[in-house]
Formats: structure tokens, C-alpha cells, sequence
């Protein structure tokens, strides 16, 4: 697994390394137009790739919600994230990040299971061959193998043929399948991906398919992009909780990428009051759903949320044993891109500060002390 | 503080008609056969207890429908002024004409009984219930009762196909505000056509459910600010009586971080998001909101400025109940004072009861 490609690092350490500081753990490559990536799927599927696709709100059609600057200007396609030279100055030399965990760039999933488990089996191997490879000679890109999650067969045979490989160290899903991941239908891909020791992220979705609201349609943009991926989180978290998922594979971590984390403490806070109560109905449960949390859910932090008093976020995560939970996420090249020298506030101290902006993603996703310096 | 200001009151609270049928006998005739989801129906039955224990009824009564003991168990028992009446309807009902008929009826059972027959101590506030999506009939229906002494706020299901921010409702909002009124949002628990209380549809447990009920509350709150609702009815107040404040506060942190960056899309919210809290949103305090720890509980009121927002409430007679004694354990000596009933003295315009008086 990641152990051959981290002995190849230490093998350069001979010569010149640096101490690795600063793991990002959402960043978007994007394919340098559809052929990069409709070569690796059947070619059946490909009028799929023929929608066109838009987010229906005013405010994201600027620069496709990407930062300006991102945008490749040598690419068919343009579209941010493309640009493997551009990438790479942008993130690892402008921004200083030591090693970065890549999600393929479009979120959406496909409804039909057969067609999804085509493509998330393209958008792995594009991965695997480009960015992983091609464009991994430093070695700081680290992989994330996308999985059908309605397609648990497709999905196990995708965690098999990927595990193995050193550069791909977590499982990903986007969050907009429904039930909520604790549905039993799911259990096969989680207990796979937990046995290949690999964590498994959840990182929100984009148009056509997004988490809705639970009373309907978010009319803006911004009600969207700040309330979808924590209510759906908050009902993926629960369902894993309360349905014995934790119980049953505790060594399985999960990621909440990109959907903030105070909100899981006051959830937290809530399972238990109401699990005290109602345990009668799920006696499979050991643990006060807290414990069950704490022990095997992490969290990006781009975007935490920003609480006028910034001691408060540091107060919760106190409280909800967070310290250890929390890791850096830049979610390049994306509008809300977040600068690793002013994303985290001040309140937060120098000891959480590295725990965060290293320390947890480093034993996580298992990546070494140094790295070499680029020739 | 004279004890008088510190007097509690109970600021949602539920009667229930004695048989789940009463209700039908006031409809107009063609609806009397309607088949009406019971109260606390729906996908999941409690697997505990729909109520407390001690509200259930001796003669087969449905539990809070005995107006000796709820007068015993919610204004003696929490040591209340008032107690302000939420009935519930019955989630969405497929047609939702009929939605408004029971409506009509539900108002005009609570006008005469507990407003009326059962409220000699005057002691008893209610609530109009209306209908959003049938806005002409919830207009009329507000001008109806909006006289009426004794009712000082109006209640719409928290089920919804439409976040309340939608144009579509801003008529009934606004007859709400031009009478001062509240508008109270709280959860039929019901059947109806609303469909899954999740983002991501059925949850497999009561648990979850249940957990999640409240949390829906959030994106009716960020549709009002969006859509520039209190900017456009600077009277309104909405009140979330399902819990969950420490929820929708992180939450609230994180509308108004993309408020930042996204307010060109919606140029007449002038404030940030969670700046509209204290002067247009009210949440009902329940018992599984907050820290667990005494001192954290207090304390994550404080620091977020969360003390003119609460309002106590018994939930009676429902199986999670919310004992005043409990909730004033946890509090600071100011935050008792408001949230206690300071609070909801002000926003439904009680009086200060001397007490020991009667």
C-alpha cells in the first residue's frame, strides 16, 4: 500500500529533505477534456458525458466557481484544475502544501448504478495514470478511489482492484446517495474499505444531484453551499451511528470532507440525549453515539465554520474531543479555496495548529515525516 | 429581580382533543368522513412512550386532554403564569383544502375550550393554526381570530414542499406581523404528503428521525433571511418550538460565512444572517438541545448571545418533556430570568402576575 511509495520518498531523503509540515486533504484535479477521461470508459456510456451540466443559481457561473486564477489557459476544456504545471505551482510551491489527497473534480453521481460504476471506474484509473502517475514524479499527489455506492459489487471489486496501490490511500464517495450510509445495502463497501484499511471520505456533490433540504429547494446559492452537505452529513452520521455501522467495524474512519464540523457536536449532543432514552431500539449499540463519533469520524476543515467569537470553535472542539479529528483542506482550485497561512484563526494556538494542518492527516492516511525537495 | 419577573411560562404546550374524531364533527359535511392521520402518526411509532406516562387519560381520553391535569401537570407542577396552546394539525394533508377546514375547526374547538370553557383563570394563550400553502384561506383565517384575547401567535406545520422564504407565502407573513403575531413553526410528527424528514429521505430508526425533526427548521430560517423576508415585514418574528438551537446556531455560522462571499445574489439581506436572530427568531428550548454539562450549557448560550432568543417550554404532554426545575438547573440567574419567561412575557405581551394572588 502507501508503504512502498513512502520508502520510495524516504529512499531521496539520503540526499535532501524537509520536514512535512502542511497535508491538504481536498484538492480537485480536473481531466484536460472529456477524452482524458472517456478513454477509460466503455464506450456505451459515453453520451452521458454529453450533458451539459450548470448549477441553476446566478452566483456560481462565474468562472464555474473556481478561483480566477486557476484556470488553465492551454486546455479545450479550460476548466480549473486541469493544468497539471499549474497545479502543481499553485498548491505545492505557492501554497506550501507538503502532500495533497486529490477528489476527482465532478461530484455529481449517476443514478443509474451500472453507468456510475463505469464511470467511477474511469475517473480511477484517469487518476491512477495521470495523477498519481504521470504527474506524481515528486510523489506528494496521494489518490482517493471513487466508489458506486448503489452498486456495492461494483464498488468492492473498485476497493479490490485499487487497494494495492500505493499512491490511492482512502475510499470516497460523494454524499448525495440515498438512504443515509448506515442502511445495511451499504455495509459490504464500508466493511470492505475498513479491512483494506483505507478511510473512507464522503465529499458533498454538485449539480444535477445535490443533497436537498429537507423542506424543499434551496433557492440561492448561498442557502445551498452552506446548508447541503452538513444537514445530508447530519443524516449520514446518525444512520452510520444508529444503525450499528461503528459497532460493527470499529476500525472504519470516516471523513467528512468539506461540510464544516461544530454542527456534529450538537448533533452529538442530541443522539446521546435521545439514545438514553430510546435505546430500546437499537440494542445493537454499546457506545453513547458520541463515543461512537469521536473514536471514528474526522473532519476537513475548509470551510469551518467562522463564529463571530473564534474561541467558540475552539471551545467545541474541545468539547467534542475534536483536536485530533480536524484536518487541513485547501478544496483547490475552488472559489473558497482556503490560503493554509490565514485559515485557521489565531485563537487556536500552535499545538492545534499542527495537529491540524498535519499532524492527523499524516497518521490518517499513513504519509511520512520528511519529504524530499524537488530537484 | 422581584420573584413575580421570574414566573415561568410554558411557551409550547399541547391540547389535544379528547377522541382523535372530535375534530371531524366540525368540519363542513363533506368533509365529516375525512379520514385524518391520528396525532404523532406517520412512519415510526415511538418506541418508548408518544406521551407522558402521567398526561394519559383515566376514561380513555386521549393523553392532554383533561383540562384538570394538564392545568396540574404543566401550570402547577412548572410553576407557570401562562402556558401558550400549540395543537397540532395533521402534516399535509393530501388535499389541502381539507388541511384548511381542520384548520377552521381545530381554531374554533380551541376558542371555546381551553380559551374559553377551561381558561377561566385566563391563564391559557393560543395559536391560529393556518395553512401557508392555501395563503388566501390562512389570511382570512389570521383576520378571524387575530382579535380574539386569547390568542397571540400564529402556527404553521414545520412540514413543507416549499422552504417559507418562497414569495408564494409573504401574504400570510405579512397578516401575522401587520397584527402582531409570531408565527410558530413546529412539526405535526404526522402523515400527509410531505414525504421524507431527511435530506436523504427515510431514516431506518425513530432515533434518527427524531433527531433530524428539528434540524429542518434551518432551512426554513435561512430561506426568511434569504428571501429578505424581515427586511420586507420588519414586525415578524418567527419561533422554532422543535429544539435543536445549538444545532442551527453552528449552522447559522456557516450561512453567514457564505453570506460573505455571496451576497451579490441576494443584495437586500443587509445584515448578516445571524444578526436577524435576536430581533425576528425565537427556538424553543427542548430537552435534548445543548451541552450536556451544566456549566458548558450556559455557557454555550452566552457566548453566542443566545439569552433573548430562548424560550422555555414543557412540550407537554409528549414523551420528551422538558421539566422547568431541569432547564432552570442549567442556567445562569439572568438566563433563568429570560428564558424562563422573561422572554416569551415580552414577545406574545403578558402580563406580570402577582403571584400567590389567586
Amino acid at each position: 500500500m502507501a508503504v512502498t511509495l513512502n520508502e520510495a520518498t524516504r529512499q531521496t531523503e539520503a540526499t535532501e529533505s524537509v520536514p512535512v509540515t502542511l497535508v491538504d486533504c481536498d484538492a480537485h484535479p480536473a481531466p484536460a477534456g472529456k477524452e482524458e477521461l472517456l478513454q477509460f470508459m466503455p464506450k456505451r456510456w459515453h453520451y452521458l458525458e454529453k450533458a451539459p451540466v450548470g448549477v441553476p443559481y446566478r452566483l456560481d457561473v462565474v468562472n464555474d466557481g473556481a478561483r480566477v486564477d486557476a484556470r488553465p489557459k492551454d486546455f479545450a476544456l479550460g476548466m480549473a484544475g486541469a493544468d497539471p504545471e499549474l497545479f502543481r505551482r499553485q498548491l505545492l510551491e505557492q501554497a506550501g502544501v507538503d502532500f495533497v489527497v486529490l477528489i476527482y473534480h465532478t461530484s455529481q453521481n449517476i443514478p443509474a448504478p451500472d453507468a456510475d460504476a463505469a464511470r467511477c471506474s474511469a475517473i480511477n484509473e484517469w487518476m491512477a495514470a495521470y495523477w498519481l502517475e504521470r504527474y506524481n514524479d515528486h510523489g506528494r499527489y496521494r489518490g482517493s478511489i471513487r466508489l458506486p455506492m448503489h452498486n456495492p459489487s461494483a464498488a468492492v471489486a473498485e476497493l479490490d482492484r485499487w487497494a494495492d496501490h500505493p499512491a490511492f490511500v482512502q475510499a470516497m464517495a460523494v454524499g448525495s446517495y440515498s438512504p443515509a450510509f448506515g442502511h445495511p445495502a451499504y455495509e459490504p463497501i464500508f466493511r470492505a474499505a475498513s479491512e483494506r484499511g483505507l478511510p473512507f471520505a464522503i465529499h458533498p456533490a454538485n449539480w444535477p444531484i445535490v443533497e436537498p433540504s429537507a423542506v424543499g429547494p434551496w433557492t440561492y446559492f448561498f442557502e445551498w453551499h452552506s446548508q447541503a452537505a452538513p444537514t445530508a452529513y447530519t443524516s449520514h452520521m446518525a444512520s452510520m451511528v444508529c444503525n450499528g455501522l461503528f459497532e460493527r467495524l470499529p476500525d472504519l474512519k470516516v471523513v467528512f470532507v468539506e461540510g464544516g464540523l461544530s454542527w456534529s457536536h450538537a448533533l452529538a449532543n442530541h443522539l446521546d440525549r435521545n439514545w438514553a432514552r430510546l435505546k430500546a431500539e437499537v440494542p445493537a449499540l454499546t457506545l453513547a453515539p458520541s463515543e461512537y463519533l469521536r473514536r471514528q469520524t474526522l473532519f476537513s476543515t475548509q470551510p469551518a465554520e467562522e463564529p463571530p467569537n473564534p474561541d467558540a470553535l475552539v471551545q467545541i472542539l474541545d468539547r467534542m474531543g475534536g483536536r485530533d479529528r480536524v484536518m487541513f483542506a485547501t478544496d483547490y482550485p475552488h472559489f473558497d479555496y482556503d490560503d493554509p497561512r490565514t485559515a485557521l484563526p489565531r485563537a487556536m494556538g500552535d499545538d492545534l495548529r499542527r495537529q491540524i494542518m498535519c499532524e492527523t492527516a499524516r497518521a490518517l492516511y499513513g504519509l511520512p515525516r520528511t519529504r524530499a525537495v524537488a530537484a | 429581580v422581584t420573584p413575580a419577573a421570574e414566573g415561568v411560562v410554558d411557551a409550547c404546550c399541547h391540547p389535544i382533543p379528547v377522541h382523535a374524531g372530535d375534530l371531524n364533527a366540525r368540519l363542513p359535511r363533506q368533509y365529516r368522513d375525512q379520514r385524518l392521520p391520528p396525532p404523532l402518526g406517520g412512519v415510526w411509532a415511538n418506541p418508548v412512550n408518544d406521551y407522558l406516562p402521567e398526561a394519559r387519560q383515566a376514561e380513555g381520553g386521549l393523553p392532554g386532554s383533561d383540562p384538570a391535569n394538564l392545568y396540574e401537570q404543566v401550570l402547577v407542577r412548572q410553576d407557570a403564569d401562562f402556558a401558550v396552546l400549540v395543537p397540532l394539525a395533521r402534516g399535509l394533508l393530501a388535499d389541502p383544502q381539507v388541511g384548511v377546514a381542520l384548520d377552521r375547526a381545530t381554531n374554533e374547538w380551541l376558542a371555546e375550550t381551553w380559551l374559553g370553557e377551561h381558561n377561566r383563570q385566563d391563564r391559557y394563550r393560543g395559536s391560529i393554526r393556518v395553512s401557508p400553502r392555501a395563503p388566501i384561506d390562512a389570511v382570512a383565517e389570521i383576520a378571524r381570530w387575530a382579535d380574539h384575547p386569547g390568542f397571540v401567535q400564529v402556527a404553521v406545520p414545520l412540514e413543507s414542499n416549499v422552504t417559507y422564504g418562497d414569495p408564494m407565502f409573504l401574504p400570510v407573513w405579512e397578516a401575522a406581523a401587520d397584527r402582531g403575531l409570531p408565527v410558530v413553526v413546529h412539526s405535526d410528527h404526522a402523515g400527509g404528503v410531505h414525504g421524507a424528514p431527511t435530506p436523504l429521505g427515510y431514516p431506518l430508526t425513530y432515533l434518527e428521525a427524531y433527531t433530524q425533526t428539528a434540524f429542518a427548521a434551518l432551512a426554513h430560517l435561512a430561506s426568511l433571511i434569504a428571501h429578505g423576508t424581515f427586511e420586507r415585514l420588519p414586525r415578524l418574528t418567527f419561533v422554532f418550538a422543535d429544539g435543536g438551537f445549538d444545532y442551527l446556531q453552528t449552522l447559522i455560522w456557516r450561512v453567514d460565512k457564505d453570506w460573505r462571499s455571496g451576497r451579490a445574489e441576494v443584495p437586500w439581506v443587509d445584515r448578516t444572517p445571524s444578526g436577524y436572530l435576536a430581533d425576528h427568531v425565537r427556538f424553543v428550548v427542548h430537552a435534548g438541545d445543548g451541552e450536556g454539562d451544566p456549566e458548558a450549557y450556559a455557557e454555550f448560550i452566552e457566548l453566542n448571545g443566545l439569552e433573548p432568543c430562548l424560550l422555555y417550554a414543557s412540550n407537554y404532554p409528549h414523551w420528551d418533556h422538558l421539566d422547568a426545575a431541569q432547564l432552570r438547573s442549567m442556567l445562569t440567574p439572568a438566563q433563568r430570568t429570560s428564558i424562563l419567561g422573561g422572554n416569551a412575557r415580552v414577545l406574545y405581551g403578558l402580563p406580570v402576575m402577582q403571584r400567590g394572588a389567586t
